[in-house]
């Protein structure tokens, strides 16, 4: 395979990751998880640091410690109610620590910044398999999802199993945050779900536009972020260069946008 | 639509009602650590007719509706006619103003989830009277408007039995009496029994036809002609005490 072709791959994959992110960052942004984001990309964290100190691919590591702590979220979620915002605190500074105490110093930019690496064939296939399965259980669930965000209890009152539905969503939202921790890393992937959204939220007034604009965002930062970095060159991550881009699109619309 | 001529014919031909109560309330209570809210409520209700729940404000009204939706747990029987289908329009909902969801799509959304055709929509928003506010941004209609708009989503599903919380609490005179006669439409005209949360005891003699008043943990049923009168109003409202009594003795 040359360099150009798993360029390429890394590349592609990268694009669908950003799609996927700025749907399920659609619902996440409705749903009040703004904060839960950057929780659950910071949980990756740890995963990558025991992966990379065992010699184990850190994907698989930060696949771990995502779905031990979106389960836990989930838990606590669902049994207090109240306490999730302080829980949420507490597991950001913690993952924080856990992760840049494990994780061997000359890693540890990577992965709390990410950088866009040349993928092998079957990384590319896995990245795109899994934000294709992302978009299509969510849009599966897209009404669903309407109705909890609504309210949760008319939801529930029209038959949807709502705790079921908020578990699967978790799962698909930690799911989507792996995809993404490869290239903006876990200090960052929170922000590609959260800032499209933000900035699709302030164009439109229906939930169809709302999930396009979203996306149509998402993607954007992802190919300018990527064309600007590798333009600059010298080592700098594609992470930050996609987030701030993201936020001045974000920016841009919010004072420039619809009202 | 031949599902609601159905529902018509019901109603003029006695003979379909097989006698079978629609809705058989046994023992049922429904308490929290420490404290009883209903103790020991027994009461059953036929189909067309239109049941009010009334009572002091925290004696149990609004648990009692979401006991009877399956979203509060009780213990005890309620037992609905298998196969009644419920719609359920709930008290001081409000949409969040930048919540990006139109009306149509909050509404397609329940249609979808209830195997409706997408047809059902715009038939329900044209009973209702609120087809000219669907492409409306949910954070942006008034009160009286979203209220049509949570009407038109409990009746999606073609419901057998429609509970209503508190609905003209936070409407103008106008918008409630509109509310109104929406509620007494659908008695009529698709055969809809309705159960209705209300403080509002000039609306519930207009409305019910039975009624249950919840005090200090004890259910009292009755229809509306028993139940509406001075001395039973007077013994629920102004002297609970002889009634919280009664239920502690009979909890303990």
């Amino acid at each position: 395979m040359t360099a150009e072709t798993s360029q390429l791959y890394g590349f592609s994959a990268a694009l669908a990751a950003a799609m996927a992110a700025g749907l399920v960052g659609s619902f996440a942004l409705l749903k009040r998880m703004t904060l839960a984001a950057d929780v659950v990309s910071h949980l990756a964290l740890p995963g990558i640091g025991i992966a990379l100190v065992f010699r184990l691919n850190p994907a698989l590591g930060a696949a771990a410690t995502l779905l031990v702590g979106t389960l836990v979220i989930w838990g606590l979620e669902k049994k207090t109610g109240i306490a999730t915002e302080a829980v949420i605190g507490v597991v950001f500074a913690a993952s924080l620590a856990a992760g840049a105490l494990v994780t061997p110093k000359a890693e540890l930019e990577e992965a709390l910044f990410g950088q866009l690496q040349p993928l092998t064939k079957m990384d590319f296939f896995i990245a795109c398999g899994a934000a294709c399965l992302i978009m299509g259980m969510l849009l599966m669930r897209r009404e669903r999802l309407i109705l909890v965000l609504f309210s949760p209890e008319l939801a529930a009152a029209s038959g949807v199993k709502v705790d079921r539905l908020n578990l699967e969503f978790l799962l698909l939202f930690s799911l989507t945050i792996l995809v993404c921790v490869k290239f903006l890393g876990a200090l960052l992937a929170g922000a590609l779900l959260m800032i499209p959204a933000a900035t699709g939220q302030n164009l439109a007034s229906g939930s169809k536009d709302f999930l396009l604009h979203s996306v149509f965002a998402s993607v954007l930062s992802v190919i300018a972020g990527l064309f600007i970095t590798s333009r600059i060159g010298g080592g700098v991550s594609a992470g930050p260069v996609i987030v701030l881009i993201a936020t001045a699109i974000f920016l841009v619309v919010s004072f420039f946008g619809k009202e | 639509m031949p599902e609601q001529n159905l529902h018509k014919s019901d109603l003029q031909n006695p003979l379909t009602q097989d006698g079978r109560p629609l809705l058989t309330v046994l023992g049922m209570s429904i308490s929290f650590p420490g404290r009883t809210i209903i103790h020991d409520a027994n009461f059953s209700l036929m189909r067309n007719t239109s049941l009010a729940l009334i009572g002091p404000n925290g004696s149990g009204k609004t648990l009692l509706l979401k006991a009877m939706l399956g979203l509060q747990p009780y213990t005890g029987v309620i037992g609905w006619r298998p196969g009644t289908r419920l719609g359920y329009v709930p008290q001081h909902l409000s949409a969040d103003p930048h919540l990006p969801l139109r009306a149509r799509e909050l509404l397609e959304a329940k249609a979808i989830v209830q195997n409706q055709p997408a047809s059902a929509v715009k038939a329900v928003a044209a009973w209702v009277g609120c087809s000219d506010i669907l492409e409306h941004r949910l954070g942006a209609l008034s009160g009286g408007q979203f209220q049509l708009v949570l009407i038109a989503f409990a009746l999606i599903g073609n419901p057998d039995v429609l509970l209503v919380d508190e609905p003209t609490s936070s409407l103008d005179h106008h918008a409630e009496q509109q509310f109104l006669e929406l509620l007494k439409r659908a008695q009529l005209e698709r055969g809809t029994t309705v159960i209705l949360v209300s403080h509002d005891l000039t609306l519930v003699r207009g409305f019910a036809s039975h009624v249950l008043c919840l005090s200090a943990g004890r259910a009292f049923f009755g229809t509306a002609a028993q139940m509406l009168v001075p001395d039973v109003l007077q013994q629920v409202y102004r002297r609970p005490v002889e009634f919280h009594l009664h239920g502690l003795e009979q909890s303990a």
